[in-house]
C-alpha cells in the first residue's frame, strides 16, 4: 500500500522515502500543490520556486537511485521563517525594507539541513524583522491560523507554524527572541524548541537581539522536533556565541518515560494572570506527568518577574542599533508597531542596558537555586490565555500595545532572558477550538530532558496526532 | 509629557542617533522607556556593586549539567 504523504510526520515520510516507498518528487509536488493553494490562503508563503524545488527532488530521487542517502532528510521538503539566509535567493524578512535583499551568504543552520539532504522549498511569511509575538504584519500580511482563519498564528515565526500546522511542509526552522517559536508553537498545536543559549547557531540569519536570539525548530512531533535540532545544534566557528560542548543523542532517549522525574510547578509569577481555561489544561497535563510517575513539586521563584521587562528593553536596545542606519534613513517604512517598539531603543541610557545584563547572573542564580536545586525541569503554560483573534489581537501602536506584548509573552520572554531551554508541547484545546500549549524548561543544553518528558506526554495523550481541517 | 519635553526629546534624538520620529511615536517611546528603565534602575539599585555582565556566562556554565539527563 501506498503512503499518503500529507499525512505522515516528519521522521515518517524521511523512511518513506529512504525506503522508496515514495519518491521525493511525488512528496514535494503535494507540498507544493498544498502551498500554492492553503499557504495562499493562510498568507503563509513569502516566496516560491516551484521549478526549482521539483529539480532538487529529481536530483534527490536520482541520488537514491544510485545509492546515495545524503544524511537523515534526503529528499524531504522543509520551508523556513523568511530570515534564514541563503546566497543569492532574496530574504524580505516581513519587511517593506528589506524586500529586495538579496544574501551572498547562506545560514549554517540550511547548510546542515542541506547536508542532511532536505529539500528548502519555500521561505515563509514572518512578523516584521520578528519583532512581534502575534503574527500581526501590516506589510506583507498577517497569516492565518490554520485550525481556524480568523484566529492568529502567534509569532513571529507565524508562517512556519501555519505552513507545518496545515501540512504544507514537514518542519521548519523559527527563531525565538521573546518567545516566537514557543508562542506560534503552541497557537497551532505544534512542537516548537527553543533551544540554550549558544546550541544552534546564527550565522546566516536575520538578527533582532545578539543576547536573546535563539533559532530552533517547529514540527508536528517530538520526534520530528528532535530530529531538526540534532541536524542544526552544534559548535559553529562561524558564530562565536555557539557552544563546543557536544551535541547529544535526542532520540536515542525518547522513550525513556519520565518515571521518578521531578517537575517543578511555579507558585508564582507565572500564573499571575492565566485564563481558568488554560489553567484547567495545565492542572491535566500535570495529572498526566503524575500518572507516568513524575513527581510535581511546587516551588516559588524570587526575582523571576524582572525577566520580562528585562526583555523588553534589551531587545529595544539591541534592536535599535541594528536598525540604526534604517530608522535614520527610512523611518517611515516601518510598520507602526515595529518603529513604536524600536523608538525606546533610543532613549535607554547606556547604564540602564548594562544593568539590565548585569542582572542577569542574579535571575538565573535565583532560578537555579529554586528551581533545579529541587526538580529535573519546570512546567508552565505557553501564553496565560486561549489564542485570541486577528481582530481581538490587532493592537498595532495604539494605547496600551506594550503591556499587551509584556502580558502575552509573560511565560515564554524570561527564558530567553535566562537562556535556558525552554519546549512548547501541544496540550489540549481550549472553548473556542485552538490548541493550547504547555512549556517545559530544562537546564542549560537540557534539550534531551526537555524531549523526553514531551515524548512521554505525547505518547500518552496523543494531542500531536491531531491536525486542522482545511 | 508636555510638548516643551518631546521638543527637547526630538532635539536630542536627532543630535545624537540622527532620527525624527513623530511627536506621537517619540511620547509613546518616552513613556516606555520610563517606565521600564525606572524598574531596571531600582532592580539593579538592589545588588551588589561588583556585578558584571561576564558574570552570567559563568553562572550559565555552573549550572550545566544540572538535572537528569543534561
Amino acid at each position: 500500500m501506498r503512503d499518503d504523504p500529507g499525512s505522515l510526520s516528519l521522521t515518517e515520510v524521511a523512511g518513506a522515502i529512504a525506503g522508496r516507498r515514495l519518491s521525493s518528487s511525488e512528496v514535494t509536488r503535494a507540498c507544493l500543490d498544498r502551498l500554492a493553494t492553503h499557504g495562499a490562503a493562510l498568507n503563509c508563503v513569502a516566496g516560491l520556486d516551484a521549478e526549482q524545488a521539483l529539480a532538487a527532488a529529481a536530483r534527490a530521487d536520482a541520488e537514491l537511485g544510485a545509492g546515495r542517502l545524503r544524511g537523515p532528510l534526503h529528499g524531504v521538503p522543509l520551508a523556513h521563517k523568511d530570515m534564514f539566509y541563503r546566497a543569492g535567493r532574496p530574504s524580505g524578512c516581513g519587511s517593506r525594507i528589506r524586500a529586495d535583499f538579496v544574501p551572498d551568504h547562506t545560514a549554517t543552520v540550511l547548510e546542515r539541513l542541506d547536508a542532511a539532504g532536505a529539500l528548502d522549498i519555500a521561505r515563509l511569511n514572518m512578523v516584521e524583522f520578528a519583532l512581534g509575538p502575534t503574527g500581526h504584519n501590516e506589510i506583507t500580511g498577517t497569516p492565518r491560523n490554520p485550525w481556524q482563519p480568523d484566529y492568529i498564528t502567534g509569532g513571529s515565526s507565524s508562517g512556519p507554524a501555519a505552513a507545518v500546522s496545515s501540512r504544507l511542509v514537514y518542519g521548519t526552522l523559527g527563531s525565538d527572541t521573546g518567545g516566537s517559536i514557543r508562542i506560534p508553537a503552541a497557537c497551532c498545536g505544534l512542537v516548537g524548541m527553543k533551544p540554550s543559549y549558544g546550541r544552534v547557531s546564527r550565522y546566516g540569519s536575520l538578527g533582532l537581539s545578539f543576547t536573546l536570539d535563539h533559532p530552533g525548530p517547529l514540527a508536528r512531533t517530538v520526534a520530528d522536533c528532535a530530529l531538526l535540532l540534532q541536524i542544526i545544534a552544534g559548535h559553529d566557528a562561524k558564530d562565536a556565541t555557539t557552544s563546543k560542548r557536544p551535541v547529544p543523542d535526542y532520540a536515542g532517549g525518547l522513550d525513556r518515560g519520565v518515571r521518578d522525574l521531578r517537575v517543578a510547578v511555579p507558585q508564582n509569577y507565572f500564573y499571575d494572570p492565566v485564563a481558568a481555561e488554560v489553567r484547567e489544561r495545565m492542572d491535566a497535563s500535570l495529572e498526566v506527568f503524575r500518572r507516568l510517575g513524575a513527581r510535581t513539586v511546587p516551588v516559588t521563584i524570587p526575582a523571576i518577574e524582572l525577566a520580562n521587562p528585562l526583555v523588553t528593553l534589551i531587545i529595544a536596545v539591541e534592536a535599535a542599533a541594528l536598525h540604526g542606519s534604517w530608522l535614520r534613513e527610512r523611518p517611515a517604512d516601518y510598520g507602526k508597531q515595529t518603529l513604536a517598539r524600536l523608538a525606546p531603543g533610543l532613549l535607554y541610557p547606556a547604564t540602564r542596558y548594562v544593568e539590565a545584563l548585569n542582572l542577569r547572573q542574579h535571575v538565573l542564580q535565583e532560578f537555579s537555586a529554586s528551581v533545579f536545586a529541587h526538580a529535573d525541569l519546570l512546567h508552565l503554560p505557553v501564553i496565560p490565555s486561549p489564542v485570541p483573534t486577528i481582530a481581538q489581537s490587532d493592537v498595532a501602536a495604539n494605547p496600551g500595545f506594550s503591556k499587551f506584548i509584556l502580558d502575552f509573552g509573560h511565560c515564554v520572554r524570561p527564558f530567553n532572558y535566562l537562556g535556558l531551554p525552554a519546549i512548547s508541547v501541544p496540550a489540549g484545546f481550549t472553548g473556542n477550538g485552538l490548541p493550547c500549549g504547555m512549556q517545559l524548561v530544562g537546564p542549560p543544553f537540557g534539550e534531551a530532558l526537555l524531549f523526553r518528558a514531551a515524548r512521554a506526554y505525547e505518547r500518552e495523550t496523543g494531542w500531536t496526532s491531531r491536525g486542522p481541517t482545511l | 509629557m508636555t510638548d516643551p519635553e518631546t521638543n527637547r526629546s526630538a532635539e536630542w534624538l536627532q543630535r545624537n542617533h540622527g532620527v525624527v520620529l513623530s511627536p506621537a511615536v517619540l511620547a509613546e517611546a518616552e513613556r516606555s522607556a520610563d517606565r521600564v528603565g525606572r524598574l531596571v534602575r531600582e532592580a539593579a539599585g538592589a545588588l551588589p556593586f561588583d556585578r558584571d555582565p561576564t558574570g552570567f556566562s559563568a553562572a550559565f556554565e555552573a549550572l550545566t549539567g544540572k538535572g537528569v539527563d543534561a
